[in-house]
């Protein structure tokens, strides 16, 4: 069954064919598993954030649950003045965390795409950060930066850099960026080996061919290298994008989004309403809100790009 | 016509006695334990043995719970919100109680031949978390007093002596402090579980015995008690480490093995975690009760609640009962609190010499059973108690941080457990 | 072009950022290494001992037996292998769809991709414990197995499908005009010239699986099933944390994470996924 038109130049030269795409059956059987697995696991979890969102439902007062529509919402977005400073937290988090590891990890993946001498080393340490068990990475980094017994102090005493150990997850200036460097670790190698894969599928042809026509390293990497991982570093920056502002065990175990709030995102926060306190109606609907805004930062980010169609889509 | 009818008759019997006989096959219990270390796990599983071994009709289904108590109550939510808690839990909490969720171990009590064996002060205690009925429904297994732990080499070095005032503690405490070398008199628990430290700390200074008076006002903000705080949060980053604003439990325990404070709060369960990192040496690390309130006597906080949970789901409550009686005996009691440093609630075990030979414990003992000691009303049976504390933490710091004053935080505090105990009185008194 | 000239370029564009990187990847885990070899008492006593003083392997063999690493251990590696199973055989199938066809319902079916990921797993917990319990599942490897491919398919899928447009059309159109089935080209033509983006999707769904630790701590309810992550945090108190005995945990597993890896970091070589096409 041919759903797609065959290609120009196999029915005549420089006639221009009508493409006419019918959609077959095809597509749908190759998606159907997929469609049902995601209808069993989620389907049920969703409707209930929605709908518990809708209550007046907390653990510590249980006999007065009942349904008070979008009171919750309304609370949350007039009255909760933790709500609203979690929202640049988590913008702040969320850019800063994306955009360090985008950069640093396409560096990584140019780095490891050249040929030497234990390449294939180099390539597998880089990819323990994100190998490691994120129980042990939340507690490692809280090593690292324990003021006293942590490792990041002793190095800096053995350089002579400081005089006075600092306190690194305690210091309300130093608290974010020490929970960031600590995520960045974390996540450059995301970025590195996708993009890394990503790198195999351009064509040696077309960078010979580039040399051959007398382009430079900075040319080919805007030109040629670019353009071929647009689609990779769309996708790959949204899923770490949607993945970095979900992120609640990294901040949460190093300081519970503290102090004073300065390191609790939205999901923190509703995870802290919700899980820890029971508040299982205001923390569903500080879920939905979560839902909703990612729900249409990403259809509007897809329609941007156009859902990533590729070249000849 | 005989025979065949006789036949027929002993096949029926015959039948009868192997159903009865296959029926008799195991009950089955499930018990979830919180918190469990690999140490703490070969003691349940013994205990589980043991308990097997006497009851060949019981099988125990047990599960070890990794992590701290909030992960464990996260997991026991989401398995009973389907219906799949554990038959026995021994992680007591006021909310479970408001939801219904444990059988009133009363009938099993009473009829109970080992009853006058428990402690009656903690049995009276779980009852408090029923506001209308007060039946029990947990039996409980220890006492976990808090304490001070100190570090008596360094007030030898010092030339001083274990603080028994408040006063003594605050001049002891910048006396030891030593910046330079980065060692702190005491440090502050910051981080999580600031507010049940410093909530407990203020009352025993101020020597309030009450947390309501008779008009149901809090007296959370009472003068003294904000004294208190001014002073004990004025101690951070003077006489604590700065990285005290975060800390929850581990991190305090690593600042007080690690020789960096010289005293630290905490209950006497700590005691195993600080003789593994001393190495057993009594002389760097010690249990002292709490300093003397302004009025002259030592206040500790109330003893919080707890015990074995029997759920409501359960579907062999009598052997879950057994299960729990188990518990209690003298032997398995003494076992459970030497490994967690609690006192017992088996009367017997209590005055079991081992205790007096574990200076903490013999400590955490006298503490108990010292009538010049008084306790706070700690209101445990308010279901927004701990949820209250949670919301305290981060105003905590910012008082720690001198954004906002002591008065302010412990105003707000007093507001929230009003609240509290209005609705809690309100459901009392229909 | 001067040698000595080539071999500066190389040292300041390649070997030195590429040093810095390495560097800050691995001094945690050098600690992590250092600290799983010495006692817990020497862990406390501050970094000022970067060094175990003796070194012990005691650490690890005390996990591996007393802790009963050896059975999360096997179950993480059934539960692991068998998602990445599913998962990386449904995200070719979905990435050749969104790559080679259009069809109604495509974009739809990348936002309920994307719908999976919109939340922090900790809120289906309960809802999706029911479901499991209505199924018989619960308490089973099976559930956490169903989970996870739901979870991971998502961002496989997506990422399959970047690699597979990267494939010429013409491969298909070519087999096609030669007879082949629709099934053949994908998994005999299309899937073989796609595996440097099979591998990092495979990589990163195995990852996602053998680190996962909410659902698996929710979720099962015997001891005996349960995974890695949740073995690793017997090591984490409700007062201490055994910093010695996590390490050692952590080193373990993170052991066959990184064997696979080097394993199938060979195929991320150029050339494979292009070049057959003949104009």
């Amino acid at each position: 069954m041919a759903d797609i038109a065959p290609a120009p130049e196999l029915v005549g030269g420089g006639v221009r064919l009508r493409r006419k795409r019918k959609f077959g059956w095809y597509p749908y059987l190759l998606i159907a598993p997929t469609v049902l697995l995601i209808a069993f696991v989620m389907a049920a979890p969703l409707v209930s954030v929605f709908d518990l969102g809708l209550q007046d439902y907390s653990l510590t007062h249980v006999a007065d649950r009942s349904y008070v529509g979008l009171r919750n919402i309304k609370d949350i977005l007039s009255k909760d003045e933790v709500f609203w400073t979690t929202v640049p937290t988590t913008i702040k988090w969320v850019i800063l965390e994306v955009g360090l590891q985008l950069v640093f990890g396409l560096i990584v993946a140019l780095l490891l795409n050249r040929k030497f001498p234990g390449r294939g080393i180099a390539r597998s340490l880089m990819f323990v950060p994100w190998a490691v068990s994120g129980v042990l990475t939340t507690m490692l980094w809280l090593l690292i930066f324990n003021q006293h017994i942590g490792l990041l102090n002793e190095v800096l005493r053995a350089l002579g850099l400081s005089k006075a150990p600092t306190a690194w997850i305690a210091n309300p200036k130093t608290v974010f960026g020490s929970v960031a460097f600590a995520e960045l670790w974390r996540g450059i190698p995301f970025f590195a080996i996708t993009l890394l894969a990503a790198l195999q599928t351009i064509p040696p042809e077309i960078n010979e061919s580039c040399a051959v026509d007398g382009c430079g390293p900075i040319k080919r990497l805007f030109y040629i290298t670019l353009p071929f991982l647009k689609e990779a570093i769309v996708f790959s920056v949204l899923m770490r994008a949607i993945w970095e502002f979900n992120n609640v065990d990294l901040i949460f175990t190093m300081t519970n989004g503290g102090p004073v709030y300065l390191t609790t995102t939205l999901p923190i926060y509703m995870m802290q309403t919700a899980i820890i306190n029971g508040n299982y109606g205001y923390g569903s609907a500080l879920a939905a809100i979560i839902f909703t805004v990612l729900f249409v930062l990403t259809v509007v980010y897809l329609g941007l790009n156009k859902f990533g169609k590729a070249v000849d889509e | 016509m005989a025979k065949k009818s006789s036949i027929a008759l002993a096949i029926i019997l015959g039948t009868i006695v192997a159903v009865g006989a296959f029926a008799q096959t195991k009950a089955t219990i499930s018990f979830w334990a919180a918190a469990v270390t690999p140490e703490r796990d070969q003691f349940f599983k013994s205990v589980v043995a043991k308990f097997e071994a006497a009851n060949p009709g019981i099988h125990v289904d047990y599960l070890s719970v990794p992590g701290d108590l909030t992960s464990y109550r996260q997991k026991w939510d989401v398995a009973f919100a389907a219906g799949s808690d554990p038959d026995i839990t021994n992680d007591f909490t006021a909310k479970q109680v408001e939801m219904g969720a444990l059988e009133p171990l009363d009938k099993y009590f009473n009829a109970w031949k080992g009853k006058d064996s428990v402690n009656p002060a903690l049995i009276a205690g779980n009852r408090t978390y029923d506001p209308k009925n007060h039946y029990l429904y947990a039996l409980p297994y220890s006492a976990q007093p808090w304490v001070m732990w100190v570090r008596p080499d360094w007030f030898r070095k010092a030339g001083l002596k274990v603080p028994t005032t408040w006063n003594e503690f605050f001049s002891d405490v910048a006396k030891l402090t030593d910046k330079a070398n980065d060692t702190y008199g005491t440090s502050i628990r910051g981080g999580g579980g600031s507010a049940n430290t410093l909530e407990m700390l203020m009352y025993s200074y101020s020597g309030i015995l009450s947390y309501f008076d008779e008009s149901g006002k809090c007296t959370i903000n009472n003068p003294k008690n904000v004294e208190f705080v001014e002073r004990y949060l004025g101690l951070f980053d003077v006489s604590t480490p700065e990285d005290d604003l975060t800390k929850g439990w581990t991190q305090l325990a690593a600042t007080f093995q690690s020789g960096k404070a010289a005293i630290v709060i905490h209950n006497l369960g700590s005691a195993s975690s600080h003789f593994k990192a001393f190495e057993g040496d009594y002389s760097k690390f010690q249990a002292a009760p709490f300093p003397k309130s302004v009025k002259g006597y030592v206040q500790h906080p109330g003893l919080m609640p707890l015990g074995l949970t029997m759920s409501k789901n359960a579907k062999n409550k009598d052997a879950v009962w057994k299960f729990m009686a188990f518990y209690l005996s003298k032997e398995i009691n003494s076992d459970y609190c030497k490994l967690y440093g609690e006192i017992p609630a088996n009367k017997e075990a209590a005055s079991a010499d081992w205790i007096n030979g574990l200076p903490y414990m013999s400590m955490g003992s006298k503490l108990l059973t010292s009538p010049s000691t008084k306790f706070s009303g700690t209101p445990y049976y308010l279901p927004g108690y701990s949820t209250i504390q949670t919301q305290m933490e981060p105003k905590i710091q910012q008082a720690m941080l001198k954004q906002i004053t002591a008065k302010q935080l412990l105003d707000e505090w007093a507001q929230l457990l009003e609240k509290e105990k209005t609705a809690y009185d309100a459901k009392a008194s229909k | 072009m001067s040698k000595p000239r080539d071999f500066l370029a190389r040292l300041f564009t390649l070997y030195l950022p590429l040093t810095v990187f390495l560097v800050f990847v691995l001094v945690p885990i050098l600690w992590t290494l250092l600290t799983s070899l010495k006692t817990e008492r020497e862990v406390l006593s501050g970094a000022a001992h970067l060094f175990p003083t003796m070194p012990t392997l005691g650490n690890y063999a005390e996990v591996w037996a007393q802790g009963s690493f050896s059975t999360y251990f096997l179950n993480s590696i059934f539960v692991s292998l068998t998602s990445v199973i599913f998962i990386s055989t449904m995200s070719v199938m979905n990435g050749y769809a969104l790559s080679r066809f259009r069809f109604r319902g495509k974009q739809a079916f990348m936002i309920v991709l994307l719908c999976t990921q919109l939340l922090p797993a900790v809120i289906f917990l309960v809802p999706l414990f029911m479901t499991f319990k209505a199924f018989h599942l619960i308490n089973t490897p099976f559930s956490l197995i169903i989970f996870y491919t739901a979870m991971q398919a998502p961002f496989s899928t997506l990422l399959m499908k970047g690699f597979i447009s990267n494939i010429p059309r013409q491969i298909d159109e070519a087999a096609m005009i030669d007879g082949a089935s629709r099934g053949t080209i994908i998994f005999k033509i299309v899937m073989p010239l796609a595996v440097p983006g099979l591998v990092a999707t495979a990589a990163f769904a195995f990852i996602g699986c053998w680190n996962e630790f909410i659902a698996a701590f929710t979720l099962i309810s015997s001891n005996k099933f349960f995974t890695v992550p949740v073995g690793l945090k017997f090591m984490i108190g409700e007062y201490d944390v055994s910093y010695a005995s996590l390490a050692a945990g952590s080193v373990i597993a993170l052991v066959p994470a990184i064997l696979l890896f080097a394993y199938i970091q060979r195929y991320l070589v150029e050339g494979l996924g292009s070049g057959s096409v003949k104009g």
